[in-house]
C-alpha cells in the first residue's frame, strides 16, 4: 500500500503541495486529475524518492520511502518520457532498470515486446518519436512488475491502440492485488480506468471519491412506449421531468426503482431505464471551480 | 519488506554502470580523444629524438610530453561523466530503482575510475608498441623503448587523479563548461595567489601537493599545505556534490 501522510513541498516561492494525504490501496486504480501545476507530478515523484517532502512522509508497504535501499519490484514509475537519455538505446534503458531490480534477463525482451518496441530495441532513444518514448517509459515502469505502479500522464502521444492496451495492463496489474496511481489530463480515459478519482488543485486534494460515487447523478433516463403519459404522471407527483429525443425522459430526484414502479403502475412498457452518469469533465470543472472560489 | 531495506550491492551498481558508460557517447568520445592525443604525442615525441637514444632519454621524453597530454584531458572526461546523469536524465532512471543517492554516485565514480584505468592500460600498451615501432623505423633499435616503462606508475596515478578531480568537479557543478573553467583556468592560476606578503598559492596548489606527497621526505609546513590543497580539490567538490544530491530531481 502507498500512503502519503500530510506531505508538503515548496520550490522557492511556489508551494507545490500543501499537507496532502492520500492512500492507494492494493487492487485499486487511483486516478489523479488536476490542472498543470496542481502538484500531481510532485506527489508522484515523492513516491519513488526523487522529491523529498518538506513535511509529512510517504509510506510504502508500511515503511517510510526514505529508509528503503532498493525500490525494484516494490514501486516503479513512468514520468516525463521526453527526459529519457537520448544516447541510450531502448534495450540499454530496460536492461539497466532490470539489472538494478534483480529481474531475470528474459523479462527485458518480454516487456519490450509488450509495449511494441521489440523491433526498435537497439535504436537510440533520441531517434524515437514521442509515442515510442512514452511506450519505453511504460516498459521501464512495468519491467520489475512492481507492487505499486505510478504512471504520470502515460497516454500523452500514445496512439489509440496502445492507449487501449495500457488500460488493459493497468486493470490486470491492479487485479493481481497491486496498487496503481495514474495521472492524466485525458478525463474520459481516467473515468474508464480508475476505481477512485482524486482531484488536486493548487497543491491540495480537493475531492477524493470512488469513481461510481463521484459520477453518479440523481437523475434517471427512462424510455417508454408512451412518454407523454409517463410525463403527466410524473408531473402529478411533482418530479422535475425533461423530454429528450427518442421517447426518452430525464427525471430528477428519483431512483430507477421508483421510476420503474411508476411506469409499471401506469401500464407502460419500459424499454430502457438507467441512472444518468455524469461526465468526469463536468464534475472536474465544478470541483476545481469551487476550489478556485474558496 | 525487509529485503527492500538492503541497498543494492555496490558490485551490481558498478556492473550496471559498465553498460551505462558504453551508451554514453560523450564519455566514450573523451576516452578516445585522450587515447588519440596521447598516441600522437608519443609518435611526435619519439620521432624527434636525435643522437644516441637511451632508455633514460625515452623515459624522460615519455614523461614530459605524452603522459602530460594524455592525463590532461581526463579532467574534462571526468566532468562529462559526472554531469551526464543530470544533463541527459539518466540519474532519474537509476535513482527510481536505487534510491541511495550517495551510494549511487560513489559507484558511478568508482566505475568511471575503473574505465580510466582500463583506457590508461590500453594507452600504455599502445604507447609501448608505437614507441618501439617509431624508434626502430628511425634506426635507434628496439632496446631504448624499454625506457617508457619507468613513468608508467606516474601515468596511472596522474590519470586517476585528474579523472577523479574532474568527476568531483562535474558532480559538484553539474556543468561541463563550469568544471572545465575551474579545472583548466582556476586551478593553474590559484598557486599564484598572494594575500599581502602571505603566499596563499602553496595552500591551493594541487599539482604541487601531489608532487610533495609522492616524495619520501615531506613534513612540516609542506605536508600541511599539501594536505590542505588536496582537501580543497577533493574535499570541497565532494561536499558540494553531496549536499546537491539531497535536492529534488525534477
Amino acid at each position: 500500500m502507498l500512503v502519503f501522510e500530510h506531505v508538503s513541498k515548496r520550490f522557492g516561492a511556489t508551494e507545490a503541495l500543501r499537507g496532502v494525504s492520500l492512500r492507494v490501496e492494493p487492487g485499486v486504480v487511483v486516478g489523479l486529475v488536476g490542472h498543470n501545476g496542481a502538484g500531481k507530478s510532485t506527489l508522484m515523484r515523492m513516491a519513488v524518492g526523487l522529491v523529498r517532502p518538506d513535511a509529512g512522509r510517504v509510506v510504502l508497504g508500511g515503511e517510510p520511502v526514505e529508509r528503503l535501499g532498493r525500490l525494484g519490484g516494490l514501486v516503479a514509475a513512468s514520468f516525463d518520457a521526453s527526459a529519457l537519455p537520448a544516447h541510450w538505446s531502448a534495450i540499454t534503458a530496460v536492461r539497466v532498470t532490470a539489472d538494478l531490480s534483480g529481474v531475470p534477463a528474459g523479462r527485458v525482451a518480454t516487456v519490450l515486446d509488450l509495449v511494441g518496441l521489440a523491433d526498435a530495441a537497439g535504436k537510440r532513444i533520441g531517434q524515437f518519436s514521442m509515442g515510442m518514448r512514452q511506450r519505453l517509459a511504460i516498459a521501464l515502469a512495468l519491467v520489475a512488475e512492481p507492487r505499486v505502479l505510478i504512471l504520470d500522464e502515460p497516454t500523452n502521444a500514445l496512439d489509440p491502440v496502445i492507449s487501449h492496451d495500457l488500460r488493459g495492463w493497468v486493470a490486470e496489474h491492479a487485479a493481481r492485488g497491486n496498487c496503481v496511481l495514474i495521472s492524466s489530463h485525458n478525463l474520459p480515459e481516467v473515468e474508464q480506468v480508475a476505481d477512485r478519482i482524486v482531484v488536486m488543485h493548487k497543491g491540495e486534494v480537493v475531492r477524493s471519491a470512488a469513481t461510481t460515487e463521484l459520477l453518479v447523478s440523481d437523475t434517471v433516463l427512462v424510455r417508454v412506449d408512451r412518454p407523454e403519459m409517463l410525463r403527466r404522471r410524473l408531473d402529478q407527483l411533482g418530479r422535475p421531468v425533461e423530454s429528450l429525443p427518442g421517447e426518452t425522459l430525464r427525471v430528477g430526484g428519483a431512483s430507477t426503482d421508483e421510476i420503474g414502479e411508476i411506469a409499471f403502475g401506469s401500464g407502460l412498457v419500459v424499454r430502457e431505464l438507467v441512472e444518468e452518469r455524469r461526465r468526469l469533465s463536468d464534475v472536474y470543472q465544478m470541483i476545481t471551480a469551487e476550489g478556485t472560489n474558496r | 519488506m525487509n529485503d527492500w531495506y538492503r541497498p543494492i550491492p555496490f558490485g551490481r551498481l558498478i556492473l550496471v554502470h559498465r553498460q551505462i558508460w558504453r551508451a554514453q557517447r560523450g564519455v566514450l568520445a573523451g576516452c578516445l580523444l585522450a587515447l588519440v592525443a596521447g598516441l600522437l604525442s608519443v609518435a611526435a615525441g619519439m620521432a624527434t629524438l636525435s643522437g644516441t637514444v637511451t632508455t633514460a632519454m625515452v623515459g624522460a621524453r615519455f614523461a614530459a610530453f605524452p603522459v602530460l597530454t594524455f592525463t590532461l584531458l581526463w579532467t574534462a572526461v571526468g566532468a562529462i561523466a559526472a554531469a551526464s546523469p543530470f544533463k541527459s536524465g539518466w540519474a532519474a532512471v537509476v535513482l527510481t530503482v536505487a534510491p541511495r543517492r550517495g551510494r549511487w554516485l560513489a559507484a558511478c565514480m568508482a566505475s568511471f575510475l575503473l574505465l580510466t584505468v582500463a583506457v590508461t592500460a590500453l594507452f600504455a600498451v599502445s604507447a609501448a608498441v608505437l614507441t618501439a615501432a617509431v624508434l626502430a623505423a628511425r634506426g635507434h633499435g628496439l632496446a631504448p623503448a624499454a625506457g617508457i616503462a619507468r613513468p608508467m606508475g606516474v601515468l596511472l596515478v596522474m590519470s586517476v587523479v585528474e579523472a577523479g578531480i574532474g568527476f568531483l568537479l562535474g558532480a559538484a557543478t553539474r556543468s561541463v563548461p563550469a568544471s572545465i573553467i575551474i579545472g583548466y583556468v582556476v586551478a593553474p592560476v590559484l598557486p599564484m595567489a598572494r594575500f599581502g606578503s602571505a603566499d596563499l598559492g602553496r595552500w591551493l596548489d594541487l599539482n604541487g601537493a601531489l608532487t610533495a606527497l609522492s616524495s619520501a621526505h615531506v613534513g612540516g609546513l609542506t605536508l600541511l599545505s599539501a594536505v590542505t590543497a588536496v582537501a580543497l580539490w577533493a574535499g570541497v567538490p565532494t561536499l558540494v556534490a553531496w549536499s546537491r544530491l539531497r535536492s529534488s530531481l525534477t
